[in-house]
């Protein structure tokens, strides 16, 4: 069951005009013919080629983290270490 | 001609500063809209490789050289915005893989190159500072989304830059600007530090003016990286290349057979023909898949933007509006922030993602496969061949101003993503030009891991 | 009466040195944001790099709840916005979780079903500040290796729920791979209810991030009574999340954030999937620890009764704590004893079962007592010395001045030579004998200046009289 334009507009969060919303419908469209015409085997494995072993993995050995000055530096809003948002409703 | 640079100055010929200084005038002075910013840190720089030259310590290999960054290569302590609003501000708290790479053989980062936005583009049309003018004419795009780092090459303001290749995005504007570029085998760079837009589908390329040149740097920022879990040290593959006598060059069917009406199609016969003459076995190979290869990276490329580009949201980093509610804070910073096309493909991404038509189990995974069998059909082809060689592009920069074919478009990335698709080394050289004078780029693709093979030819074909 | 169904959904941090997708510190007491880096903040150009012991404790907790291990174990990204959620998106596992099935016997021969086990990344901390209408974020916590156990809809009351959790968190102990410290937030449960007279499910209502077994409680048995009423009054149960309040003892309904919200997963571009072999699985097997009802069977093999037994494997420290003490070779002793020890005097005195003496110091005041060196009597005073210190008990015994007991053998001697001495008091105990064995404790007392076990003195003057 295809989501709504709204309800993915929403997941997006981002503003689209009316205008914009039907041209990106059409255009979504004609992705999803071409795709189809591109033909896939209906499979379903998100199995790509590489596949590696538990010995590929990292070692679980701590490396130094990042200085506060640094991790801050950005931070458009921030209080003492924390970074801050306007009030989440939970 | 870095190998020149570097001597003059290990001779002690020229400082470093001095011989860095002529690059940094020519950025400043850059009126193709390919600099967003020259770095004042250059000069630290140099003086920190000098005081090595006086002290008779050992240099990198790299030494001296000017290098320019794409901008969405964080480079700790300096700006980095991939060209879009949403980062305006923000300085990098680290660097990435490859720029540590760099710095570690004395090369001078000088300057940070524009680009589409987000690497969203193919044209260099959705540049920070507007469409990127092609190295030679201002009349012309540049190619993209790497576009300013090729333009900055071309026009020598530095000796070597770093592009991003997820669709063609290093080989096309290296090809439109008539200079070498190179995407390598997905996984012998480190992405740590590139801003992502298509995870497994791109790799931090090189331009240069040669492929001695481009080879150097490629060497110096490849590697397996402990921060990025893709990244592979290369397998050891022995690059028998025994001169064009034998040589076998697949010529791709289906991709000719698009081009055929291309007013450029008699130069590739013709580059094909002189390799016929000279002993190479042209080999016509089929891989009918390899046309799905548009639908697959249209389809899939969407799908990785709109989830590596949810990080930003105004809370950590980069722009962020004054709001009351969170709601507001993410919304308004990212529609303000974002610009038409990557907002596009946001969206795009996201409809792909929650689509599921009636009647079929349609998603991302499907997609994916896709993918996989394309890349497998791609890969296996160089069962029969030894290098595939077709052109970069549908032909030379397309003109500003000028509504882009949307045939052309097709063909542009029809070229260049089934190397993306699949991971393969593939390489663009200038190859001659229209009777503008605008440059035209012939590929070289190899099998997984054969750059050595891929650049051996391409140097052979660049006499 | 309705039928209760519960499914529960236990999300418990692994005890890994490092976070899962980068080497930042797990855990530990670090100021806000003081264990984080680009790639746990989520910045520009990050990318994630799993660590294999993430994946092979979470191997380790499926092997301890009887799991199948899947060969292949993909990371998926589930994309929704919030605050504590750097990138956007939390990788987690969807198709291919690390493990399958398995389950629980409760003590009433019910088993609850496992449905899967699978491997996540924890989100930041969120510090709500009402007064100035802002949310403060510290991201330490983001990162945080996180294995979710998800149940079947097998349970049908709180007291199975509660055992049945408290069976899961003595597993995660026990197996190692978690230290499940609910104050710690460690281990935090959802709980999915609904009740219905038919044989169909009624309409489930779902409560998140509830973090104590009293409140899971408390929450599932009001949930009962809340929607046994309004199913009385043919009233229908919304399906949605509620939120539980602790304080009142109320859930209430949640405005829908982003119930619809299609948190659109697809595998990890990042990442390659990771295989697991049986040779992987077999190596995680043998190094799992025991698990708390095999070292309760194995006690009771030592002759310990089922409650002690019980007891001990409460908690690994304790049950640890035990074996180490058995294993001492300094001295032959009954495992019933080295028990006794352990639930009175070490229980006694840890607080939270946190024990602040080594099993070598106790063993250490436990030969002293054997030995007669110290008295039965004097050993508390002992082991208050040493609780929390490095001290040596002999050292600080003689310190205290404690040492110098009467040996059993010459207790035994000096008993008998006073009952020899003194027929007449042999005599009074067939009359009066509470006064002749004061009478004759005092003697043994003065003759020992006081250092005689009582206990032992006692027993040994009562067979001395036959």
């Amino acid at each position: 069951m295809r989501k709504s334009m709204e309800q993915v507009i929403g997941m997006s969060k981002i503003y689209f005009n009316d205008e914009q919303r039907v041209k990106l419908d059409k255009e979504f469209k004609g992705i999803l013919k071409f795709v189809d015409e591109g033909g896939t085997t209906g499979e379903h494995r998100a199995i790509s080629g590489i596949i590696l072993g538990l010995g590929d993995l990292a070692e679980d050995v701590p490396r130094p983290s990042m200085p506060i000055e640094e991790v801050l530096m950005n931070a458009p809003r921030k209080r003492g270490r924390y970074f801050v948002v306007p009030q989440v409703v939970e | 001609m870095i190998k020149e640079y570097i001597y003059k100055i290990k001779s002690k010929q020229i400082t470093v500063t001095e011989a860095v200084k002529p690059f940094i005038e020519k950025c400043k002075a850059d009126k193709k809209g390919a600099i967003l910013e020259v770095f004042d840190s250059w000069k630290e720089l140099a003086k920190g490789v000098d005081e090595k030259i006086q002290k008779g310590e050992p240099l990198g290999r790299l030494a001296g050289v000017p290098i320019i960054l794409k901008d969405n290569i964080l480079y700790k302590g300096h700006r980095a915005g991939a060209a879009s609003k949403i980062l305006d501000g923000f300085i990098a708290p680290y660097s990435a893989t490859v720029v540590k790479k760099l710095l570690a053989e004395d090369a001078i980062i000088i300057a940070r190159a524009d680009m589409d936005e987000f690497a969203m583009g193919g044209i260099g049309r959705y540049a920070y500072q507007g469409p990127t003018k092609n190295a030679h004419s201002d009349n012309h795009h540049a190619g993209g989304s790497s576009s300013g780092s090729a333009v900055s090459v071309a026009l020598d303001y530095c000796l070597a830059s770093l592009g991003s290749d997820t669709a063609g995005s290093v080989r096309y504007p290296a090809a439109l600007n008539g200079i070498v570029g190179v995407k390598p085998t997905y996984g012998a760079v480190s992405r740590y530090g590139a801003v992502a837009f298509g995870s497994n589908l791109e790799q931090i390329g090189v331009f240069a003016k040669t492929i001695t040149d481009t080879k150097l740097v490629l060497d110096v920022i490849s590697g397996k990286c402990e921060f990025d879990a893709t990244s592979k040290r290369p397998p050891i593959q022995a690059a028998k290349f025994d001169g064009l006598e034998g040589l076998r060059i697949g010529r791709v069917k289906e991709l000719y057979e698009a081009f055929l009406d291309s007013p450029f199609a008699p130069l590739y016969d013709g580059i094909l023909d002189n390799l016929k003459k000279a002993g190479a076995k042209i080999v016509d190979i089929s891989i009918p898949n390899v046309t799905k290869s548009i639908n697959c990276y249209y389809a899939l490329a969407p799908t990785q933007a709109a989830s590596n580009l949810a990080r930003f949201d105004g809370v950590r980093y980069g722009r962020s509006v004054d709001a009351d509610t969170l709601a507001e804070l993410y919304e308004k910073t990212r529609s303000e922030g974002f610009g038409t096309e990557v907002k596009r493909r946001i969206l795009l991404g996201n409809l792909m993602l929650s689509a599921r038509p009636e009647g079929r189990e349609f998603n991302e995974k499907e997609i994916s496969n896709m993918k996989h069998q394309i890349a497998t059909e791609f890969t296996s082809a160089f069962k029969k061949v030894d290098v595939m060689i077709m052109p970069t592009g549908a032909g030379t920069a397309p003109q500003i101003g000028q509504p882009i074919d949307p045939v052309d478009d097709y063909l542009v990335d029809l070229f260049t993503v089934p190397a993306n698709l699949s991971g393969s080394p593939a390489v663009s050289i200038p190859c001659g030009a229209d009777e503008n004078g605008m440059p035209l780029g012939l590929q070289i693709v190899t099998d997984l891991w054969n750059e050595e093979l891929m650049f051996k030819i391409a140097e052979v074909l660049s006499v | 009466m309705y039928k209760t169904t519960i499914g529960l959904e236990i999300h418990a941090e692994l005890n890994t040195f490092t976070k899962i997708f980068c080497r930042c510190l797990n855990g530990g007491d670090a100021e806000p944001n003081a264990n984080v880096c680009p790639t746990c903040l989520g910045m520009p150009g990050a990318l994630p790099v799993v660590s294999r012991a993430a994946i092979e404790k979470t191997i380790m907790a499926g092997l301890a709840f009887g799991c199948t291990i899947n060969d292949l174990a993909v990371f998926e990204r589930k994309n929704y916005f919030y605050p504590d959620l750097p990138k956007g998106y939390q990788t987690t596992q969807n198709d291919f979780p690390i493990c399958l099935g398995g389950g629980i016997t409760l003590s009433n021969g019910k088993v609850i079903r496992l449905n899967r086990i699978h491997l996540e990344e924890d989100a930041g901390k969120l510090l709500h500040d009402e007064v100035r209408g802002e949310t403060l974020i510290d991201y330490n916590r983001g990162g945080t290796p996180l294995i979710e156990i998800v149940t079947e809809a097998d349970i049908s009351s709180a007291e199975e729920a509660i055992e049945f959790l408290e069976e899961v968190r003595s597993r995660l102990v026990f197996s190692g791979v978690s230290n499940a410290r609910m104050e710690e937030g460690e281990l935090r449960f959802d709980v999915n209810i609904s009740l219905s007279k038919t044989k169909k499910l009624g309409n489930r209502i779902e409560m998140k991030n509830l973090n104590s077994f009293k409140t899971v409680a408390r929450a599932i048995e009001f949930e009962i009574k809340r929607q046994a009423a309004l199913l009385d009054n043919d009233r229908e149960i919304v399906v949605e999340t509620r939120k539980w309040n602790d304080t009142k003892e109320i859930s209430t309904s949640m405005r829908s954030k982003e119930d619809s919200a299609d948190y659109r997963y697809f595998p990890d571009p990042d990442q390659y999937p990771i295989k697991i072999t049986r040779a992987d699985v077999a190596a995680v097997k043998k190094n799992l620890p025991k698990l708390a009802h095999e070292l309760r069977a194995y006690f009771i093999k030592l002759g310990l009764s089922d409650y002690d037994a019980e007891i001990l494997t409460r908690e690994k420290c304790l049950a640890e704590f035990f074996m180490d003490c058995c294993a001492d070779k300094r001295i032959t002793i009954a495992p019933t004893e080295i028990a006794k020890w352990i639930l009175g005097d070490i229980l006694s005195r840890a607080v939270n079962f946190e024990i602040l003496v080594t099993p070598h110091q106790l063993m250490s005041v436990v030969c002293l007592v054997n030995s007669g060196k110290i008295t039965r009597k004097n050993a508390p005073a002992l082991l208050d010395a040493i609780w929390s210190t490095e001290k040596d008990a002999a050292a600080e015994a003689k310190n205290l001045g404690l040492l110098g007991g009467v040996s059993e053998d010459d207790l035994v001697k000096i008993i008998m030579g006073i009952i020899a001495a003194n027929p007449q008091a042999v005599e009074d105990y067939a009359t009066k004998p509470d006064k002749a064995l004061t009478f004759l404790m005092g003697q043994v007392m003065k003759q020992t200046q006081g250092k005689a076990d009582v206990v032992k003195a006692r027993e040994f003057i009562l067979q001395g009289l036959g």
